[in-house]
Parts: structure tokens; sequence; C-alpha cells
């Protein structure tokens, strides 16, 4: 890879600079390439974006049959 | 301390002097994530039920001496992650985590590319204008996508993005439980976050240039 890197890098070490497991000439050509870049920049975004949306999605709430029965696993083993 | 984390103490207390309400709450609170990790590390639902039932009779067990050396939530989710995975090895259903992270995999169409790597004009990754998180969380196709793909993901994936992204794990600690190197973390995190943007990018647009 030289110096400059260029978009299909950038995608590449995506996660790598996310990670912070960029160093040296790599991280600052990322960096400048990622500035001056509008579609790399706005892939980085939408991955960002995926990231939040997946994150705030609620759970499913615990049914509760699964409730009752751990309860009861839990009862039966603090007498057993 | 933080709020949450004085709440989880009441809890902890009250569980212990005996209160069946606190273990209900907690038992309803945190049973949906515990089967999340334990889904992502099985693959299996009816192992990941049995792998969170052991756990919570170890956490029930084991309340008194947690040391809330971490939260409540990743100490709980070690006990699990750990169960989930000793029943997937006498399952023979364990395969390890990162066995597909040398193998090679774009997370971005080659095709997008031209000549000198840089994107095509035509293959610019659409604005999604206006798509704030809010009215996104709002739309049940863009839920439904995500929520699909994180299910479809390749089980290394799924555990990594689930224990980092999802809860916040940093990289030793998904080592220690996963024994998976953090370069392979990466490789998977890398992969499955493509994946999740794609799925986003099928609802969306995937392409267009303003």
């Amino acid at each position: 890879m030289s110096v400059l890197l260029q978009c299909r890098d950038v995608m590449a070490l995506l996660t790598e600079e996310q990670e912070g497991a960029l160093h040296g000439v790599t991280a600052l050509t990322f960096g400048i390439h990622l500035k001056g870049c509008r579609p790399c920049s706005r892939y980085k975004r939408q991955v960002e974006r995926g990231l939040e949306l997946l994150a705030a999605l609620p759970l499913p709430p615990a049914a509760s049959a699964d409730v009752d029965r751990i309860l009861a696993v839990l009862e039966a083993a603090k007498k057993g | 301390m933080t709020a949450g984390q004085e709440a989880d103490d009441a809890l902890v207390e009250r569980i212990l002097a005996g209160d069946a309400a606190a273990l209900r709450e907690l038992v309803t609170r945190e049973h949906p994530v515990l089967l999340r990790f334990a889904r992502a590390i099985t693959r299996d639902p009816e192992l990941a039920r049995e792998a969170v039932q052991d756990g919570w009779l170890r956490i029930h067990r084991g309340l008194a001496g947690f040391e809330r050396r971490s939260s409540l939530r990743t100490w709980m989710a070690r006990i699990v992650v750990n169960r989930a995975k000793t029943l997937a090895v006498q399952a023979a259903r364990w395969v390890p985590l990162d066995a597909d992270a040398q193998s090679p995999e774009d997370t971005v169409d080659p095709s997008c590319f031209n000549a000198f790597g840089l994107w095509k004009l035509s293959r610019w990754p659409s604005q999604w204008n206006g798509q704030t998180p809010e009215r996104l969380l709002g739309n049940h196709q863009v839920c439904a996508a995500i929520e699909g793909e994180l299910e479809r993901l390749p089980a290394g994936q799924r555990a990594v993005l689930t224990l980092r992204d999802l809860e916040g794990w940093n990289s030793e600690e998904v080592g220690n439980a996963l024994e998976i190197t953090e370069s392979n973390q990466r490789v998977l995190l890398h992969r499955a976050r493509a994946k999740i943007r794609a799925a986003l990018a099928d609802v969306l647009g995937e392409t267009g240039v303003e």
C-alpha cells in the first residue's frame, strides 16, 4: 500500500481506524483522505448510523413464562 | 458511582435480603439481554435458553460475592457467555468464533471503485437526507432489516458485534471471553459493521450522487 491512500484502502482500514489501531503515516493519511473525500466520509457516517440504530433498538421484553420458569428454578435450587 | 450502578447495588441488596420482587425485577430486566449474549455464542435457541437458565443459577448463587469491579450486567454476561461456550463445546457445536477471520471477504463491492481505487461516481454511497436516528427508529422496515441482518451474521461476527458495539465491552474483555485476538476481532467487526450498513442501505438506497 502506498503512502497515499485511495478510497479502496480507506474502506479496508475503516475499522482499524475506529478501533485506534492505525498509527504513524497511515493514521495521518487516513485522516487527510477522509477529510477530503465525500463518499468515504459518507460511508463511514452510514456505518456509524447503522450501529447507533442497532444499539437503540429495544430488545423484546422477557416473556412472563420465561421469567416464571427462571424464578421457579432458582426457588427450587434454594430449597434443594 | 453512576445512578445506574447505585440502583443496581440497591437491587442486589434487596435480593440478598430475600426480596422476591427484586429478584423478579432483575430477571425480567436482564433475561432478554442475557439471552441475546447466549444466542450470539451458541447460535442455537435451545442451547441458549439452557445456558441462560444455568447462568441464572450461577448468578443467584454468586450474587453475594459480586465485587462490583464491573457493572452488574457485565458480571452476569461473563457468567452466561462462559456457560454458553461450555455448553456449545459439550454439544460439539463449538467452532472457534474467528475461524473465518482469515478468509478474504470484501466489505465494499470491488466494482464500486475505478482502476485507481477511487469511488466511481455512480457508486457513491447515497446521502440518506433527513434520516435522523429518531425517524429511522420509527421506520419498521429499517428496524426489521438491521435486526434481520444481525440474526444472519456468522457466529463470530455476531458475537463480537454484540459484545463490542451493543454492550460496550472492550477488546480485552471480548478477547478473554471469546478467545479471539484483537486483530481478528477487528476483522470480524469490520465485516459485521459493513453488513449492518448494507442492510440499512438496502432500505434507504445504496447509491446516488447529489
